[in-house]
């Protein structure tokens, strides 16, 4: 199986069917993160075709000793920003700083008492964790996604972002705590 | 020990403290049934938020893609499309009109200028015949014709240009072998 430094290779010596893998094994994930990041199908489909046609076109400056992936997921997060700039959108910019950044995590959501813990079933929690994905801020939704659903490690996202991995990692923590806390308010 | 905060509690959910810290938490769990149950439901959170349904992009994603990043595949596409359709029909009519005459259009052109009055009234039999059969021959055409681009724009969509260019000539190659051949027959018929 082709590596992605092999297939970049590929791609810049003129090869259709190697940039035609890579679209191939990046898109339904990059389509996952996006599709959370705006949550409209139709927006969603075109950033992630906006992505791969910037990534097509930038592929003369990826340089080999970072990973592909992440500055190919460095290229989609600045694109959903820059489409949230140019739609003004206001609300949790991605780019803003954390209110916790560089502290430790103080926000203890205070469990439900075992008696009303309800173990609901898992489609309908992960119906509500989606749903309380889309009220956080969007700098939390963003690294929520690309922990459980993209499946980065700590690492890999704190390249993506030019972070410290303990600042990742609070923000991660943060993240769910804010959707547990959401699914709990509302139930 | 103390009870776990949620920093911990997260790190642990992670694998991501020392041996000696795990074991430790773990012993702690084995006694405090409250960091046991907050634990123990972040655990199930995870559980679902590892599992969210992905969301299905459509069938025809990397080829729109493709098609966009590559604009001059489309235009080769068409165009050898609309060749080998055309190509296919002309084969179809100049068919159709040696079985029905038995002569090729060459040879009718011919005639034609041998004899114009001769060549008239030879058109106008075979014009009857043709507009006799125009009207079916175009229905079995035009189901043909769509037949024809249905497969054409499949295989255009899983083949390169080479190979399709090669199986459009080896069409071409064997439908005039066909045709050669059919037309000694029918010849040889004529002779008997």
């Amino acid at each position: 199986m082709h590596d992605d430094k092999q297939l970049v290779r590929e791609t810049l010596n003129g090869s259709k069917d190697a940039f035609e893998m890579i679209i191939n094994r990046y898109r339904t994930p990059l389509f996952n993160y996006v599709g959370r990041m705006v949550n409209d199908r139709e927006l969603a489909l075109d950033l992630t075709q906006e992505v791969f046609i910037k990534t097509y076109s930038s592929l003369h400056q990826y340089r080999a000793q970072y990973k592909f992936s992440t500055w190919l997921y460095k290229i989609a997060s600045n694109l959903v920003i820059d489409m949230w700039r140019k739609k003004k959108i206001d609300a949790f910019s991605i780019d803003q700083v954390g209110p916790n950044d560089g502290e430790r995590i103080s926000m203890d959501i205070p469990d439900a008492e075992p008696s009303v813990d309800r173990r609901f079933e898992l489609t309908e929690a992960r119906r509500k964790i989606e749903d309380a994905l889309q009220r956080i801020p969007a700098h939390l939704r963003e690294l929520f996604v690309w922990r459980h659903v993209n499946e980065f490690s700590y690492e890999e996202m704190a390249d993506i972002k030019n972070l410290p991995i303990g600042t990742i990692k609070n923000r991660v923590f943060q993240a769910k705590e804010m959707v547990r806390r959401l699914i709990e308010e509302k139930s | 020990m103390s009870c776990l905060d949620i920093e911990q509690i997260h790190l642990y959910l992670d694998g991501d403290l020392g041996p000696e810290r795990m074991s430790e938490i773990s012993a702690h769990l084995e006694t405090c049934s409250a960091c046991r149950g907050r634990v123990e439901r972040r655990r199930e959170f995870e559980e679902a938020a590892r599992s969210l349904p992905l969301w299905e992009l459509p069938r025809d994603f990397t080829r729109n893609l493709m098609a966009r990043l590559y604009p001059e595949q489309a235009p080769l596409r068409t165009w050898l499309v609309t060749a080998a359709a055309g190509v296919s029909l002309l084969s179809v009519v100049l068919f159709t009109f040696f079985l029905l005459t038995g002569d090729t259009l060459g040879s009718l052109l011919l005639q034609i200028s041998r004899g114009i009055p001769e060549g008239l009234h030879t058109v106008s039999v075979w014009a009857g015949k043709g507009l006799t059969l125009f009207s079916a021959l175009v229905t079995v055409i035009r189901q043909l014709g769509q037949l024809i681009l249905q497969g054409l724009g499949l295989l255009t969509s899983v083949l390169n240009p080479q190979v399709q260019v090669g199986l459009i000539l080896l069409t071409m190659i064997i439908s005039a072998g066909i045709f050669l051949g059919l037309r000694r027959v029918f010849h040889s018929g004529d002779r008997a």
